[in-house]
């Protein structure tokens, strides 16, 4: 992790929460600069400007600040983005909390690198109010509350160092001459977003984005300037796009291309120039494999980096309902098999009624391809009904809206479910355990090679079995574990797994290497 | 002799007749989106203008010409990503094209009404013979179950609350401060899970903006929430744990114990 020679504003300081955030920065080895001490009683925008003039001087890698009235000004400050931690300090009771967060804290989510909160309950609020910062919300103590941890310097300081972890991790790499320039193109880059806002903080990195308008067209002239900038591009889609700079990359420059499960069983792959690229990144072994076989690509081109989740996000308390509590994030298309989680959830109602599904998800009728198509429209309609006329769900399943605060709706689930027909990776399953849920994964093909065994009702030997074995299996599970109590040594296990493979420092670590080395093909 | 009157619709047929709605809205919603989208094709609109030409040839000399380089610099365009400029040709112009409202599919982030109407619709619970009192309950199933026989319990679910209190139009809305420990309404009333302690408080203004009261079962160990603190002036009356339905009516000022 890179801490040295970190520096940070910190503004007000006059509010006691942004004197304790200095304090803790400091003693985690950032070089803090104060503004804003005295009487409490400075403008806001006359702060802001305080600030900016500081930062003029010397931009600072935090920029923190506290105080609806800054944080209000703040929100034009478009220099600072990227760099903010807006301290949600001396907000209004839960209650208001509920019915809407202050306008400031809103407005400043647009160039906040986080939205800090001094507690739990307050974070899941934030969340629940203001979906664009859903997934840029940490908890730091910095104001006293009933919980006797609240202040303590010593909490105080492993979460701020935590959050610094997460912030700046380090670039897997010995210094450079010159930072590195890196392109990335692509339309949709969704997918690489925690990555390259990893890339634009790392001072050894130049990043330039190559926003292409869609999967097959792009600007050629822009593209050949890219080309002539850049030591490494990085394509995120195995497109047209993607064959150009294949044709196009001078001598000597990486080239490094994504291939999603959608290009795989499409033709766009055919037109890249394998040769001229150094490497083909795919999300899990199984989809490396398939892609050697299919493409004919040379095998040690292809390599594994899985997909990211953001453990700082994801990791909160679990609320005491959550051993029986069954989660499910994404139901569309009918493929994910929501059938199959309410014959789990029957099996386990049959047992105890304690246990209830909670599904987060678009649904059909809100997914307009998939309402046109009469199979997804008929699964829909089933599912709704028989969510309220099966006797053991009718009281034991929620749908929960679409939306960002997945962290926050995760604090409930004890229990994630994969139940698809086919996956490439299924972040779902990440995701929960990253939280500290127990996976429960059905054995779809690849997934052995995502996840270890013991989250997979399967046979153990890889034997196919009818769906019904396998959702009884889970059910055996989920009643066994909560009946000897292994549930909770079960979640910690699960989340060391997640943090070890899947957290966005270790994903971003590979990429930084990929940029400038290639990877074992051998995972 | 007198004139039969009809049956009023019970609210299944209500609810089924709205869904059926919805869904012929939908429908028509959709044929008027792709009706549009013909309509402001290049094909559909340089057809227009050939027309237009060959019906008035000496405006059609010069008006052909323009028009359709002006269709086809709009056509690439919007190939281009740029927001196309509507067509200015005198000919070729359609009558205005109401713009559609968004389709249900067309919606992000919430679900919404769609949700709750279609489980509503779903639901096999809601003809409900009024021999009784109908309290609507937020409550662990275990409570329905308790006061089945003195009164008709709907038991509210997350995701369909709202539009169930509406349909059903109960005589009480019943909280149950326990209700929050497990199942559906697991972690409510604490503000660790705000998705529930929305849909309360929504519940209980509903309530209260159509004049239904709502009555407050307090938990068996007394332990009061705080939302159910800081709800407490929308409630009508308090019981204690274990009461009756002739308790929950009191308190709601509707009968006496």
């Amino acid at each position: 992790m890179r801490r040295a020679g970190l520096t940070a504003l910190v503004a007000d300081v006059a509010d006691p929460a942004m004197e304790r955030l200095a304090g803790a920065l400091e003693r985690n080895d950032v070089k803090v600069r104060r503004t804003g001490q005295g009487n409490g009683t400075t403008a806001p925008a006359t702060l802001l400007a305080g600030v900016l003039e500081e930062d003029g001087r010397e931009p600072a890698d935090v920029v923190a600040l506290g105080g609806t009235g800054l944080l209000a000004e703040a929100a034009r400050a478009a220099q600072l983005e990227g760099r903010v931690w807006a301290v949600a300090s001396g907000l209004p009771p839960d209650a208001e909390l509920l019915r809407a967060v202050p306008g400031p804290i809103a407005g400043v989510a647009e160039v906040a690198r986080w939205v800090i909160c001094s507690h739990e309950r307050t974070r899941g609020l934030v969340d629940a109010r203001i979906e664009a910062v859903a997934k840029r919300t940490a908890v730091l103590p910095l104001e006293p509350a009933g919980d006797a941890r609240a202040c303590d310097p010593a909490v105080l300081d492993a979460a701020t160092a935590l959050l610094l972890d997460r912030t700046f991790p380090a670039a897997p790499w010995p210094s450079r001459p010159r930072p590195l320039r890196v392109v990335v193109a692509g339309h949709a880059l969704h997918f690489l977003e925690a990555v390259t806002q990893w890339l634009r903080g790392l001072p050894e990195v130049e990043l330039r984005i190559d926003q292409v308008p869609s999967f097959s067209r792009h600007d050629e002239a822009a593209s050949r300037e890219h080309v002539t900038w850049a030591d490494t591009v990085v394509c995120e889609w195995a497109s047209p796009v993607a064959a150009w700079y294949s044709c196009h990359k001078r001598p000597g420059q990486r080239l490094v291309v994504r291939l999603h499960r959608a290009e795989l069983y499409s033709s766009w792959w055919e037109g890249i120039d394998v040769a001229a690229v150094d490497q083909v990144v795919c999300v899990s072994p199984h989809y490396a494999r398939l892609t050697r076989e299919i493409t004919g690509w040379p095998a040690d081109k292809v390599v594994v980096i899985p997909n990211y989740v953001d453990t700082t996000v994801l990791d909160r308390p679990k609320l005491a309902c959550a051993p029986f509590v069954l989660g499910m994030m994404g139901v569309v298309p009918s493929r994910k098999r929501l059938d199959l989680a309410f014959d789990l959830l029957e099996r386990l109602r049959a047992e105890d009624p304690r246990f209830s599904l909670h599904v987060k998800s678009r649904f059909a009728w809100e997914v307009p391809w998939a309402w046109r198509d009469p199979d997804e429209r008929a699964a829909a309609e089933d599912a709704v009904r028989r969510a309220r006329r099966s006797a053991l769900l009718a009281d034991g399943v929620v749908f929960d809206s679409y939306g960002p605060d997945v962290a926050a709706w995760l604090r409930k689930v004890g229990w994630v479910l994969s139940l698809s027909d086919d996956e490439s990776f299924h972040l779902a399953p990440a995701e929960g355990m990253a939280s500290g849920a127990v996976p429960l994964v059905r054995p779809w093909p690849g997934s052995e090679t995502i996840y270890a065994d013991e989250w997979i009702a399967g046979t153990g030997d890889g034997a196919e079995e009818p769906v019904d074995a396998v959702v009884a299996r889970m059910a055996t599970r989920v009643l066994d574990v909560t009946r000897d109590g292994s549930w909770e040594r079960l979640r910690h296990e699960a989340q060391a797994q997640a943090r070890a493979s899947f957290d966005v420092t270790t994903v971003c670590e590979l990429f930084g290497r990929i940029l400038v080395e290639d990877l074992s093909a051998g995972g | 002799m007198t004139a039969a009157v009809p049956e009023p619709a019970t609210p299944l047929d209500t609810v089924e007749l709205t869904r059926r709605l919805r869904e012929a809205e939908a429908e028509r919603d959709r044929v008027t989106a792709q009706l549009q989208r013909l309509e402001s094709s290049t094909a559909v609109q340089l057809a227009r203008v050939l027309a237009a030409g060959a019906r008035n040839p000496r405006r059609g000399i010069v008006d052909v010409p323009r028009e359709t380089a002006s269709l086809l610099r709009r056509r690439r365009s919007r190939r281009a990503g740029v927001t196309p400029q509507p067509a200015r040709t005198s000919a070729a112009a359609s009558p205005p094209v109401r713009q559609a409202p968004p389709m249900a599919g067309d919606r992000a982030g919430s679900v919404g009404a769609d949700l709750g109407s279609r489980l509503v619709a779903a639901s096999a619970l809601l003809v409900l013979p009024r021999d009784r009192p109908v309290l609507a309950v937020v409550a662990e199933p275990s409570l329905g179950r308790a006061w089945a026989d003195a009164a008709l319990v709907q038991v509210l679910r997350p995701d369909d609350a709202t539009a169930v209190l509406a349909a059903v139009g109960p005589d009480v809305l019943v909280v149950h401060a326990a209700a929050g420990r497990a199942g559906p309404w697991a972690g409510f009333g604490s503000y660790e899970v705000p998705e529930r302690d929305l849909t309360v408080r929504e519940l209980l203004l509903a309530a209260r903006d159509r004049n239904i009261p709502a009555v407050l079962v307090a938990a068996e160990d007394g332990q009061d929430l705080p939302l159910i603190t800081d709800a407490r002036s929308l409630f009508a009356g308090e019981v204690p744990a274990g009461a009756t339905v002739g308790d929950v009516l009191a308190a709601a000022g509707r009968v006496a114990a």
